[in-house]
């Protein structure tokens, strides 16, 4: 079987290297990018199966990134999942297009069972 | 205890008596220190009743005085009559002025006219007590005051009919162009609260910004500590714990950060450090290099002032004091490497407005990229950098606050340049702000 892939999109180089050691611990291929600037490209580069996008990656914003991504023709196989600790983050994430959003603080128990439900959802 | 003073008993035999007494109403009520709008309604309530009497109980007696207890001073005025009464004054009473069309009004409006309105109607007769309040700034006129009243009134020349009305007609005038004055002054008083209510929706704005940015900024450390305490609690015999061990350590101090952040900005809000001083330009930007003289000489770096178009400001001192710390801190830290840093700084003035230029040839920034995040709190655009990313919020808000604004032109590469509108207090406004404190 096929192991699905995550990427991880966030500043903070710890969160990525909980996230990364974690998601990987259970099962899925994960890669991580720290720069809000590259992300696009990355994308278009890995095509993974989920991208966890932070609300704000040095100066940038999720949200708006997530539209450049739903735009992308390239990237029309992407699910998008915005991390954010805002108290409206359902109506960001509704906004901007997103296929769900994860409430920080973040607990592995939430992140594992939102990724499973989008690759359920297929 | 109520005190109550007589001033003067009239009987009301004929129109030209209602017309005295509406004429000493208006007399006592002004040398009470009522307003014009106020002896107006006191002489009319009186004149409406001692009207009712003359026409239904053919006379009426008319008391004037004053009354002093615990809580107000009033005017009073009791007009007895000894009529077969009102029947239905209940009725009466209720009747609505503006769907009623006819006559017997003039109880309604004068008990609308009064502070306090009783009425008494028996068979064997009707009293009316109108009572006005007399503002508490006024002191309460004495017994000599009173009789002082009298002897101005007896001196007062006998006066027609004719001269009556046309007397009435001048305070008519003068009444209207009280209201007038007054409307102007509540549309002057609308067009504050207008500006305030700005004022305030973008104190409400910056709040709202800043509690985003707050949460953004507590629940990624937040985050952090969570997910390793989950991890060293599911793996308790893991060997890579040291890593989670300098996680946890740098979140906590992030937190921490944070924290001291949040206090930094609350302490400058605070209205206790709000003192409006005349500013010189000059002395407190050398005072703000002289925290950062040793790193300026060891860099090299050179600052011009030019402070002659406008030397100084009356402004909240604190504040000024932040804003040349920030900016100065801000061009500190992000100067470019492969040039020395230079600094210059202006003032001119533009109307009302001081002009407060701030310009370094340091690293700058990309405008399109952080134009709408520059201000946020906890923005942070150089990994490099150590920084809390309050110092722009700090600057912005400070700026607005009092009533000013700030605009930035930067590109990578040249530097940055900071202008200011900053709009000066006046020393007097030192009053109103310390009120507010307490």
């Amino acid at each position: 079987m096929k192991r699905n892939t995550i990427m991880i999109a966030d500043d903070d180089e710890d969160l990525l290297f909980l996230l990364k050691t974690h998601l990987a611990s259970v099962g899925y291929i994960v890669s991580s990018c720290g720069n809000g600037n590259a992300i696009i490209e990355k994308l278009t580069q890995e095509k993974p199966d989920v991208v966890l996008l932070d609300i704000e990656i040095n100066g940038m914003e999720g949200d708006a990134l997530c539209r450049q991504i739903k735009r992308d023709k390239r990237l029309t196989e992407v699910k998008v999942l915005i991390m954010s600790g805002k108290y409206d983050i359902e109506r960001i994430s509704l906004s901007c297009g997103a296929d769900g959003y994860i409430s920080k603080p973040l607990s592995y128990h939430i992140i594992e069972r939102k990724i499973s439900a989008l690759f359920s959802a297929q | 205890m109520e005190k109550e003073i007589l001033i003067m008993t009239l009987d009301v035999q004929n129109e030209m008596d209602v017309m005295l007494a509406h004429r000493r109403g208006m007399q006592f009520a002004k040398y009470s220190g009522l307003s014009l709008s106020e002896q107006t309604r006191f002489a009319t309530a009186v004149s409406e009743i001692c009207r009712n009497s003359l026409e239904y109980a053919m006379q009426g007696i008319i008391k004037f005085s004053i009354v002093q207890n615990k809580e107000i001073n009033y005017l009073l005025a009791v007009i007895k009559d000894e009529g077969k009464g009102i029947p239905k004054l209940r009725e009466i009473l209720e009747r609505n002025p503006q769907s009623y069309k006819g006559r017997g009004l003039g109880l309604v409006y004068a008990r609308r006219l009064s502070d306090n309105f009783k009425i008494t109607s028996t068979p064997k007769g009707t009293t009316v007590h109108i009572q006005k309040n007399i503002p508490v700034k006024t002191s309460m006129p004495s017994k000599l005051v009173v009789e002082g009243w009298i002897r101005h009134l007896e001196k007062e020349p006998v006066i027609s009919a004719y001269e009556e009305l046309k007397m009435r007609n001048i305070q008519l005038v003068e009444l209207s162009e009280e209201l007038k004055a007054n409307s102007a002054m509540v549309e002057k008083q609308m067009v504050e609260i207008k500006k305030l209510n700005v004022q305030l929706s973008k104190s409400n704005e910056r709040m709202k910004e800043f509690t985003y940015a707050i949460s953004h900024d507590l629940k990624t450390p937040l985050s952090s500590l969570k997910l390793s305490a989950a991890y060293m609690e599911n793996n308790p015999t893991a060997t890579d714990t040291l890593i989670y061990q300098g996680i946890v350590s740098r979140s906590v101090n992030r937190l921490d950060r944070t924290i001291q952040s949040l206090i930094e900005i609350i302490d400058l809000q605070n209205q206790n450090q709000q003192i409006i001083k005349e500013l010189v330009f000059e002395t407190l930007f050398s005072e703000t290099t002289e925290e950062y003289e040793q790193f300026i000489r060891e860099s090299g770096v050179k600052i011009e002032t030019d402070f002659s178009a406008a030397p100084g400001i009356t402004y909240i001192e604190g504040h000024l004091h932040s804003l040349f710390h920030n900016l100065l801190s801000n061009s500190l830290k992000y100067k470019d490497e492969k040039r020395k840093l230079e600094i210059r700084v202006a003032t001119k003035t533009a109307s009302k407005k001081i002009i407060l230029t701030f310009s370094d040839n340091g690293v700058g920034m990309d405008m399109d990229k952080v134009r709408d995040r520059l201000f946020v709190p906890f923005s942070r655009f150089s990994g490099q950098v150590e920084g809390k990313g309050i110092g722009l919020y700090l600057i912005k808000s400070m700026v607005e606050s009092n009533g000013g604004s700030v605009a930035v032109d930067s590109s990578v590469g040249n530097g940055t340049t900071f202008t200011f509108s900053l709009i000066p207090y006046k020393l007097t406004d030192q009053v109103t702000i310390k009120k507010d404190e307490t």
